[in-house]
């Protein structure tokens, strides 16, 4: 018979059968009726000929299951049978049902959403063909820190490598002002050179790619705009000649389009050319670099010659050039590295409240336990084989995690849409995350592990035991156990979260309220971009600077302004090595030779900002444009001289575009930037005048008294006034401030969610494990009451097992957060990932919760009459 | 009978219910009745046990089946041979009575072959 034959056969079985069941009955009787006549025939009455017929024939129930046992679909069968079973089960306890599918809905969906989150952004490979052979290069420190690339070194590298091709520089400004279609937008730049786009080997989507020709000095200003501005801002129009950004005052023709896919490092909106400039030094980094590897080159290779380039630019130039070092990394480890500790966390995190659900399923199938058991002994004394039995309950937790699974798939739909909407600009590439199936596979393997780990272990006991009813059933012996073994795990998992979204939390308060060195309470920041060609002349860069600052300080209640190249916790700016009097010594440089930034402000800064003035004098605007006065933050001072006086030192920056020697008049508080691992960052303060060169972008700073939304907008006008192509960014500190802090704000939000979750979990468990030992315990509580136990001795016995189950699990959970911690340390400021007083407090916390919630269960087993004990069931 | 191992016994009442057929159609009563005359009331199986095997048989496509009139006028279930069922009957024939020849032989043998 063929397969087809055979697949026909058991279709038919199976749409039949009811007939095919028939059939065999019809057959069947019509056998014994014959027999029957037979026996008849041979002189037996017409009672005993029937008897003698059954007797022979053997068990007509017996030989009928026979043959459906033959039939190929049986186990599809039973299976109908048992879902229908299930169903009806679960429908007759629909509390039990809905809270054991929307705790596993939420586990597997919150578990599935991270998983594929972590998994888009970190594992899958980039768009780009070959992306394995783009590399990442920036110049570094001699320690290996990474720095930006000065433009010179750039070229050089460009040149002289063998094994690196289509090298090229960009640098990236992040929440830059610029006009597109008469609106006012916020968006990135990437200012790239040539080859860039070669790199990636990226296809415009509309137009064309930034010509050789303009990316060369005095080329024509044109520009690259994202899919998302363009369908955003121009409506995914047609580019013609007339298709315009402006930008920083200039104005840029858009001859293309990039696709939605394309982003290097950081999603960026607008590309336009990189140029050589005159303020290009071999000393200030400005750029990263990427390249692709030349075939059959491997990356040590590539990384090596760089380095040995790197020397020799350094012993070439010397002191002019910054950096005899170069870190060379895969482009896609380097976008991964930055994300790859948050989306860690929130793996862990998201695997522990998985943990934890599923281990809260298995503990109500455990409160329901008792019913369950009367129930499968019943069926077990009708006949019901331990096999039959034990695929029954299976099934039941087959339908749970389908439920939960599905459930988890909608939960984690929705998660991946809100981190989207809401993550957008925290980790790289968020834009593209999406639903895919990995997510219901993922979702589908979660449930159906989550229920054998945990639906398994109580099943098993389940069709054990209904044999023995009696003494499992009152003793609750292993229920106990179990119910035990899950309450540590909830325990200890809500102590590790609660650790670490504790932790989380008190450094995201410390950042808030600690003392950065600066107030930056009721502060207005103005940010304008002071250049194009309209203030490429120095003189009317000042000046419109100094206009700025007098028409914002006429407003009413501003008070005094003042004006800064970078706000505290802004970065960007010029930064480079300091070299240090006696010049030239390189003795002295070497050891002594620190990086720093430079600020440009203006007189009244310092004071306004509150940074405090810790030695000499501070700058004076009167000093005018040909001073040769620095101010140094306290963190250079102690760099550049630890044990002496640094007043009256001279130094010289190779990031100041002018490189004057300058002389240490004054030395001001460190204005921290909260992000930095290493501590304050070291820093020079010029003025204003000194350097209009590094004024491209001008900061208006003032403490408005009065209204502050009023004063904003009108702040607004007065700018318009000035220049009316001028679009600010006007914005209090407080308000950059918490920009600077989302990210961490968004991983510590949903780890405080998840160990909320975790939490209440934890409780429900708890209350339901005494809870199920009073319900067990009833009549023998009654009995010990009766016969003079106190209530205290009540009190205790019924919660000792679950407290001593809370203590280990609060004891491992301690462990188990030290390593946790270890993961969160980078996104810590000014708390220590081990800090005793967070571990105590979580432990602490966790306990008491676990207290209140088995006292409750408790003080009704005090309150049980004794008079229980003489009745019966 | 003793006891025999169940696939022994179930592939030996196959190949009783095949024998029995390719006489020619009968259905199940009366494939039993003459299984019992044939053996002479040897096989004390229970009549029950048939049916199991003739729709293990007719699922394997060795045996057709067919409701019609019996001899006595009634609606009974034919069972009927088809060609594969008679080409598993020649080869099971052939099996049982090698199997049945090495038998013999063993328990017929005197002394150890040398």
């Amino acid at each position: 018979m063929s397969f087809i034959d055979s697949l026909r056969t058991s279709w038919r079985e199976l749409s039949n059968r009811n007939a095919v069941d028939d059939d065999l009955e019809r057959e069947m009787r019509f056998h014994l009726e014959m027999e029957s006549a037979a026996n008849r025939a041979k002189g037996l009455d017409a009672g005993a000929a029937r008897r003698k017929a059954l007797i022979d024939f053997g068990g007509v129930q017996r030989h009928k299951e026979e043959v459906r046992d033959g039939r190929a679909l049986r186990w599809f069968e039973d299976l109908l049978v048992d879902l229908r079973y299930a169903m009806r089960r679960l429908a007759h306890a629909p509390a039990f049902a809905l809270s054991a599918v929307v705790i596993l809905s939420l586990g597997i969906g919150s578990a599935s959403a991270v998983a594929a989150i972590v998994d888009q952004l970190l594992r899958r490979s980039m768009p780009y063909p070959e992306a394995d052979r783009i590399i990442f290069a920036t110049e570094a420190t001699d320690k290996g820190e990474a720095m930006l690339t000065s433009w010179p070194n750039f070229v050089d590298w460009r040149q002289r490598s063998q094994s690196l091709t289509q090298l090229s520089a960009f640098t990236t400004q992040a929440n830059e002002a610029m006009v597109v279609a008469g609106e006012a937008i916020r968006g990135t730049t990437q200012q790239v050179s040539a080859d860039f786009f070669s790199v990636f080997g990226v296809v415009p989507i509309a137009g064309r790619l930034i010509l050789a020709d303009e990316n060369r000095r005095g080329g024509a200003p044109v520009a690259l705009v994202s899919e998302r501005l363009w369908r955003s801002q121009m409506s995914a129009a047609p580019l013609t000649p007339q298709s315009s950004v402006l930008r920083q005052g200039r104005r840029y023709q858009i001859v293309g389009v990039l696709p939605g896919s394309f982003s290097v490092i950081t999603h960026a909106d607008l590309w336009i050319p990189a140029r050589q400039t005159p303020v290009e030094v071999r000393g200030a980094g400005n750029y990263s670099v990427v390249g692709r590897l030349h075939d059959n080159v491997v990356i040590d290779a590539g990384r090596a010659e760089l380095n040995t380039i790197a020397r020799a630019l350094k012993s070439e130039y010397g002191d002019a050039s910054v950096s005899k070092a170069v870190v060379l990394t895969s482009l896609q480890d380097q976008v991964v590295s930055s994300a790859r500790r948050p989306l860690e966390i929130l793996l862990g995190a998201s695997r522990f409240l998985l943990i934890v659900a599923a281990a809260s399923i298995a503990m109500l199938q455990l409160a329901r336990g008792h019913s369950r058991d009367r129930e499968l002994g019943v069926r077990v004394s009708l006949g019901a084989g331990r096999v039959r039995i034990l695929r029954q309950l299976l099934t039941e937790q087959l339908v749970l995690a389908l439920s939960g699974a599905a459930g988890g798939i909608a939960v984690a739909a929705a998660a991946i849409l809100a981190v989207r909407r809401f993550g957008a600009g925290l980790l790289p590439r968020i834009d593209e995350l999406h639903f895919d199936q990995r997510v219901i596979v993922g979702a589908v393997v979660a449930a159906i592990g989550s229920v054998v780990l945990f639906g398994i272990l109580p099943t098993l006991r389940l069709a054990r035991t209904p044999g023995k009813l009696t003494a499992a059933t009152v003793r609750g012996d292993n229920s106990a156990r179990s119910f035990s073994l899950f309450v540590g795990l909830q325990s200890g998992v809500a102590v590790l979260l609660l650790c670490g979204a504790a932790l989380l939390v008190s450094s995201l308060y410390r950042v808030l309220t600690t003392d950065l060195g600066y107030n930056r309470a009721g502060v207005v920041a103005v940010t304008v971009p002071l250049t194009g060609e309209r203030y490429n002349d120095m003189a009317r860069r000042i000046s419109t600077a100094e206009e700025i600052r007098s028409s914002l300080a006429q407003l009413p209640g501003a008070g005094d302004v003042a004006l800064t190249s970078q706000v505290p916790q802004q970065r960007g700016g010029n930064r480079g090595p300091i070299l240090i009097a006696p010049f030239g010594n390189p003795d002295v440089q070497s050891s002594w030779a620190s990086i720093a930034s430079i600020r440009v402000v203006s007189e009244k800064y310092f004071d306004l900002m509150g940074i405090q003035r810790l030695q000499g004098e501070l700058l004076r605007d009167a000093d005018g444009p040909e001073s040769r006065k620095v101010v140094i933050n306290r963190a250079l001072a102690k760099k550049l001289w630890p044990n002496a006086d640094p007043i009256g030192r001279q130094l010289r920056a190779l990031a100041d575009p002018k490189a004057d020697t300058l002389t240490v008049v004054g030395v001001v508080a460190d204005a921290h930037d909260w992000r930095s691992a290493e501590g304050a960052q070291q820093e020079m303060y010029l003025l204003v005048q000194q350097r209009p060169q590094m004024a491209w972008q001008m900061n208006a700073v003032f403490r408005p008294t009065a209204n502050v939304d009023a004063t904003m907008s009108e702040a607004r006008r007065r700018i318009r006034q000035i220049d009316a192509e001028m679009s600010p960014i006007i914005r209090t500190l407080d308000q950059a401030m918490d920009e600077t802090i989302a990210d961490r704000q968004f991983i510590g939000g949903i780890v405080v969610i998840f160990a909320a979750v975790v939490l209440l979990l934890t409780i429900a468990g708890v209350f339901g494990m005494v809870a199920y030992v009073v319900q067990r315990r009833t009549r023998e509580i009654a009995i010990r009451i009766a016969i003079g136990a106190s209530r205290r001795e009540v009190w205790f016995m019924v919660q000792r097992g679950v407290i001593a189950a809370a203590l280990v699990g609060c004891v491992a959970g301690v462990i188990g957060s030290l390593q946790f911690s270890k993961l969160l340390a980078a996104l810590l400021y000014d708390v220590s990932p081990n800090s005793p007083a967070v571990l105590g407090a979580a432990t602490v916390g966790v306990m008491a919760v676990i207290g209140i919630a088995a006292s409750v269960p408790a003080l009704r087993a005090v309150r049980i009459p004794p008079l229980l004990a003489m009745r019966g069931e | 009978m003793p006891a025999a191992p169940k696939d022994v016994l179930q592939g030996t009442l196959d190949l009783l219910v095949l024998k029995t057929l390719s006489l020619g159609p009968m259905h199940g009563w009366g494939i039993s009745n003459r299984i019992r005359q044939l053996s002479a009331d040897a096989f004390q199986i229970g009549q029950g046990s048939l049916y199991p095997a003739l729709h293990r048989l007719a699922r394997k496509g060795l045996v057709s089946s067919e409701w019609r009139a019996s001899e006595n006028n009634r609606e009974a279930k034919y069972y009927t041979l088809t060609a594969s069922g008679a080409a598993a009957l020649g080869v099971e024939i052939g099996q049982w009575t090698s199997f049945a020849q090495k038998v013999a032989l063993v328990l017929s043998a005197t002394e150890l072959p040398a």
